[in-house]
């Protein structure tokens, strides 16, 4: 008797799994499963329009987007930076992973990782409303450097 | 398209088995091993009872014995008939088939290896405090049964551990773990190809509830899992999910939760479950935010559930027809350790069925037990010393342990090694691509995944660390390879297609290059 309700018990289980695979799989899905079995739908990694294709116009891009901060800065404008600073940080976080789709070797790469994180540090700082006080005036100059620095790697990032 | 679900499940039912193969191969040595040399004292006194140490104990021994939830059936019986309360055999069969070496070098290896490290600290939270409540609501768990009398020592004794294994290989351990594998099959039969895909998205709440839902009938190696866990890691997928993939995906299955109902009854199993259920999903979301790697982009999408789903498109016949598609599959994915546990397991059920059919005429047993003269006894030699039976299980043990532990070497051969088995996948995967052939890429595209993987861990393992640099070579490289994968899948133009197969040559060119020369 006891061993009949054990086995009875078993099978309801398995039973109450396969339910709660088939209602997860279906709730969740509504058009997941449809579409699959269309077969149309396209799967892709996102690409955000400003990520850059290569080392070369990622260092262009930082440079140029660089420049218009600065830019903005000195005028002491009253425009906020903010989308400017998010894209141009958006950029860095990025730059390892472009620089090492790259022909750059390791201890090139490796410099490329850390002006990135010194840059993206600096960034961080600024202030966003553009008022453009002492410190970020130092930032910014700070930063031209390190630019300077990636431009010089740039040579050795594409296949001679 | 029933065609192609029963043909579906047939194939990951049949891939399951024989991933679970070396295990339940390696869970029978084990179950050996305690039956017929430590004995029902010093196994109660290894795994200790009823007890919140032994919980911990537990624990510790199932993360070092490689095992997966269906090689554990036959050990968890064996802890059984040993008079080891359920809290305790549940603490090992949950933190057994979550990690092995193997396994945890391919965690330590991803790019936030501190998430697996949590994993792992979590499950022993999980079972903890399950073990000790459920202990605490039955405390009469630890059944005793009768210890079978001792073979003599010697020839005698080895052979009584084989003989163990080949009976329990033929038992009802063989139908729970038939049953473990039909939820595999199952899975596949429910979920149509690709269904998965969309799912386990970080900021769904409700991921880690449908992944409870899909793993627990689920079969997954230590392996398989965490190679999933570091997929949904790339993807930016829901952390809370993966941790229920890691705990009931590899940690469970059905005939383990079937075992359990039938040795203790519906409603202690009703409550252990709810036990469980409640403490993994309720920890699952308390890490969700913690744990979400910072700097990923999620990417909306996951592959790491496609082998859950049905291989086969409705409706539509591969070319050669099902069975051969299925031999073409099983014969690419197929390791060399899966068949030689495969062998090895077949060779001890064809041993077993042959002991049952003798049982008609001789038992064996009756032989093993049976002791020597007093004469051959004493005409022993000075050094023919007499080694206790637990003193050669724990030797047993170890020596599993130092197997899975070398073992890795091999599985993670050199980089060398591995560039040259890369360049051979990804010579089918590039050329398929370029001449239109869709379907051999597809196939070929995860063997040159597991190589690119392999290879950062055979790295860590040979040189004892892996440069950001190195690994963000192998990531480009993966990334372009499943950029692929989508474009073949999407049907993208053929003029699209080669020029990213060439950037996929160049990205594999650099990263040869920064393994077998940037190396230090």
């Amino acid at each position: 008797m006891r061993h009949n309700d054990t086995l009875l018990a078993t099978v309801l289980l398995i039973q109450f799994l396969c339910v709660a695979v088939g209602c997860g799989s279906s709730s969740v899905s509504s058009g997941t499963v449809e579409d699959s079995e269309h077969h149309d739908e396209h799967l892709e990694h996102h690409r955000p329009e400003h990520r850059p294709a290569s080392f070369t116009a990622a260092v262009e891009q930082i440079a140029r987007r660089h420049a218009r901060i600065q830019a903005k800065m000195m005028k002491k404008s009253d425009q906020s930076l903010d989308h400017e600073i998010s894209e141009l940080l958006d950029i860095l976080v990025w730059l390892p992973e472009i620089a090492g789709d790259s022909e750059l070797r390791q201890s090139d790469w490796e410099t490329v990782k850390q002006h990135a994180e010194s840059l993206a540090s600096l960034l961080q700082k600024l202030d966003p409303s553009g008022i453009g006080v002492q410190q970020d005036i130092s930032s910014i100059h700070e930063m031209t450097t390190l630019i300077k620095d990636l431009r010089k790697l740039v040579p050795a990032s594409v296949r001679h | 398209m029933l065609e192609s679900i029963f043909w579906g499940a047939c194939l990951r039912i049949i891939q399951s088995t024989l991933q679970a193969a070396p295990f339940i191969f390696t869970g029978l040595c084990v179950m050996g091993l305690l039956h017929r040399m430590m004995g029902q004292k010093q196994t109660r006194w290894l795994f200790g009872s009823n007890t919140v140490a032994s919980l911990f104990q537990s624990w510790v021994i199932g993360m070092l014995l490689p095992g997966c939830s269906l090689g554990v059936i036959p050990i968890c019986k064996q802890l059984r008939r040993c008079g080891i309360a359920i809290g305790t055999i549940f603490a090992f069969a949950l933190s057994s088939p979550l990690f092995d070496p193997l396994s945890m070098l391919y965690g330590l290896t991803l790019s936030k290896p501190i998430t697996i490290v949590a994993f792992a600290f979590c499950s022993l939270i999980v079972v903890t405090i399950s073990g000790s409540i459920f202990d605490w609501l039955f405390p009469d768990t630890e059944v005793q049964i009768e210890e079978p009398p001792a073979a003599p020592h010697g020839i005698k004794r080895l052979l009584a551990v084989l003989v163990v294994m080949a009976r329990e290989s033929v038992s009802g351990t063989s139908g729970l773990i038939l049953i473990g594998l039909c939820g595999a099959g199952l899975l596949s039969m429910v979920l149509p190809v690709g269904s998965l895909q969309k799912t386990m998205a970080h900021d769904n709440p409700y991921s880690p509830l449908l992944m409870t839902a899909i793993s627990i009938p689920a079969y997954a190696t230590p392996m398989t899992a965490m190679g999933q866990l570091g997929s949904m890691f790339q993807h930016g997928n829901s952390i809370g999910a993966a941790f229920i993939l890691l705990i009931f995906g590899a940690g469970m299955n059905l005939g383990l939760l079937a075992w359990m109902v039938l040795n203790y009854g519906w409603k202690k199993s009703f409550i252990w479950m709810a036990l469980m259920l409640l403490i993994v999903v309720g920890l699952s979301y308390g890490i969700e935010r913690p744990l979400y790697p910072k700097d990923i982009e999620p990417a909306g999408h996951t592959h790491a559930f496609d082998s859950y789903c049905c291989p086969f498109q409705y409706g539509v016949v591969p070319t050669g027809g099902y069975a051969a598609e299925i031999w073409r599959r099983v014969k690419l994915d197929t390791q060399l350790h899966e068949i030689a546990g495969a062998i090895f397991l077949t060779g001890l059920m064809a041993l077993g069925c042959l002991l049952k059919f003798l049982d008609r005429y001789w038992v064996i047993e009756t032989w093993l037990v049976r002791r020597a003269e007093e004469s051959a006894l004493s005409s022993r030699g000075p050094w023919d010393m007499v080694v206790p039976g637990p003193v050669l299980a724990g030797a047993g043990l170890l020596s599993i342990i130092a197997f899975s532990l070398v073992g890795c070497y091999a599985y993670y051969p050199s980089p060398d090694e591995t560039l040259e088995e890369l360049t051979l996948s990804q010579t089918e995967v590039l050329s398929a691509a370029i001449a239109g052939h869709r379907e051999q890429a597809l196939q070929w595209i995860p063997v040159s995944e597991g190589w690119i993987r392999r290879l950062q861990v055979g790295t860590y393992l040979r040189y004892g660390r892996l440069s950001d640099y190195h690994r963000m070579k192998a990531r480009v490289l993966g990334d372009k390879i499943e950029d692929l994968e989508h474009m073949l899948e999407n049907g993208d133009p053929s003029e699209k297609i080669r020029t990213h197969v060439a950037s996929i040559s160049r990205a594999q060119g650099r990263l040869s290059r920064a393994f077998r020369e940037e190396l230090k």
